[in-house]
């Protein structure tokens, strides 16, 4: 059966997308059939890191929602540039990237009209069978609405991303405390940008220890991603960094 | 200002004491695009070690980042994997054979070794974070008595009932 995974933060720059996009591939590379799809509207951005050049997105996730076509004719098969080592006739692994609207105009249809919610689940249970996806990514919208909302509770895992700062750990706590009263079983918490000289074992205990959930990666602040910043995938470019191999252990948790 | 063809990084190796794996000899290369090491001496760094090549490795400056490729007979490895082409990040170790020198990549110098950073005792960060229980109380009040709220779980318990008959959530 599918998994659906959302992935979601408080608030924007923990680096939601990228580890998102960074998981997703590391997921195909395990021979799976994954869907990506980015539920943050207002902002969207995944696109860049699998370098889907804006002119060539003819149709998005808007379009499904305002009724213009299904959803699977917005999902750009994203295999051969992210995965690699695949012919057009593999059946898996397979990457296909669901983007939302770039235009200025429609991302301000969307804030100004809404859209039904609902249409959300219903597009990603059709995903998953005209894809015939093995797992679902969720790239949410930062901070709480309904939307993500619902994402968060048609998943099977939610993967809450913070940096450890003052205002991401009271962000994080009202979300999961909203995720525990919808009745989500399965939070799991990513730390990202641990600064230099901060206590690895410390925090993660800190962190388990305040919100009474898994902490399944910690991710260190690094020079090397700062310099990639959006222009690539960072496990394609450096496949044994330390970031790289504590991000495996996502991907290895959802895949379990 | 350099293109990228033409632009050069810094960095820093060091060869480390296979024992206790500080380092015992140091390199430093400035403005620099090419770094080789093997065992002929027409290299930047020149080791006599039989499990080194004459031209084992070479690392390359592209663009922010030093690659570096291997060309030795008996391979060179980094977390016991064998690597052929790799983007090296700061801090990467990287050893010559199965059991040859092994090497310490360091650039720009701006951030320490990572497992020291974040294993070492320096707790002082982590004091300034913790959740104000009553301020999150309050707010996870104001979102559920909200109209929105109310409309998701309605829309839940309506998905509930349409895909899991026996209670267990809804799942697709």
């Amino acid at each position: 059966m599918a998994k659906i995974i959302s992935i979601h933060s408080f608030r924007g720059g923990t680096g939601k997308s990228n580890t998102t996009a960074n998981v997703a591939v590391m997921l195909a590379r395990k021979g799976n059939r994954v869907g990506i799809v980015d539920a943050d509207i207002q902002s969207p951005g995944i696109h860049v890191l699998f370098q889907l050049d804006p002119g060539h997105i003819t149709k998005a996730l808007n379009d499904y929602l305002w009724g213009k076509c299904p959803i699977e004719q917005a999902a750009y098969d994203v295999t051969s540039t992210s995965v690699g080592n695949v012919t057009d006739s593999d059946e898996r692994p397979r990457l296909f990237l669901i983007p939302a609207s770039l235009k200025t105009g429609e991302i301000g249809r969307v804030l100004k009209e809404g859209y039904d919610v609902g249409l959300l689940h219903d597009g990603f249970k059709r995903l998953i069978r005209e894809l015939r996806l093995d797992f679902l990514l969720i790239d949410t919208h930062p901070g709480v609405n309904e939307e993500t909302l619902l994402s968060i509770v048609v998943s099977d895992h939610l993967l809450l991303v913070l940096r450890p700062d003052s205002q991401d750990f009271q962000g994080t706590s009202v979300t999961l405390e909203l995720a525990r009263r919808l009745g989500v079983q399965n939070t799991w918490l990513i730390v990202n940008k641990i600064p230099p000289g901060m206590d690895r074992l410390a925090l993660k205990e800190k962190v388990e220890s305040a919100y009474s959930a898994r902490v399944v990666a910690m991710l260190p602040l690094n020079n090397e991603m700062v310099r990639l910043a959006s222009s690539g995938l960072f496990v394609n470019r450096f496949p044994d960094h330390p970031f790289s191999r504590e991000l495996r252990l996502v991907a290895d948790a959802i895949a379990e | 200002m350099k293109s990228d063809q033409e632009a050069a990084g810094n960095c820093t190796l060091h060869l480390l004491d296979a024992a206790q794996g500080h380092p015992i000899q140091t390199w430093q290369f400035a403005d620099c695009r090419q770094v080789s090491i093997g065992r002929s001496d027409n290299n930047d760094i020149t080791l006599t070690d039989a499990q080194v090549s004459r031209q084992h490795v070479e690392l390359l400056f592209r663009e922010r980042d030093w690659v570096m490729y291997s060309y030795g007979r008996n391979g060179t490895r980094i977390n016991d994997e064998l690597v052929q082409e790799v983007y090296l990040w700061n801090t990467a170790i990287f050893q010559l054979g199965t059991s040859g020198p092994t090497f310490q990549f360091v650039t720009d110098q701006q951030a320490p070794n990572n497992s020291q950073t974040i294993d070492g005792v320096d707790p002082s960060g982590l004091d300034a974070l913790g959740i104000d229980a009553r301020l999150v109380e309050e707010e996870v009040g104001q979102i559920t008595e909200s109209e929105a709220f109310r409309h998701l779980q309605q829309h839940l318990q309506r998905l509930q009932r349409d895909t899991d008959p026996g209670g267990g959530g809804p799942r697709t």
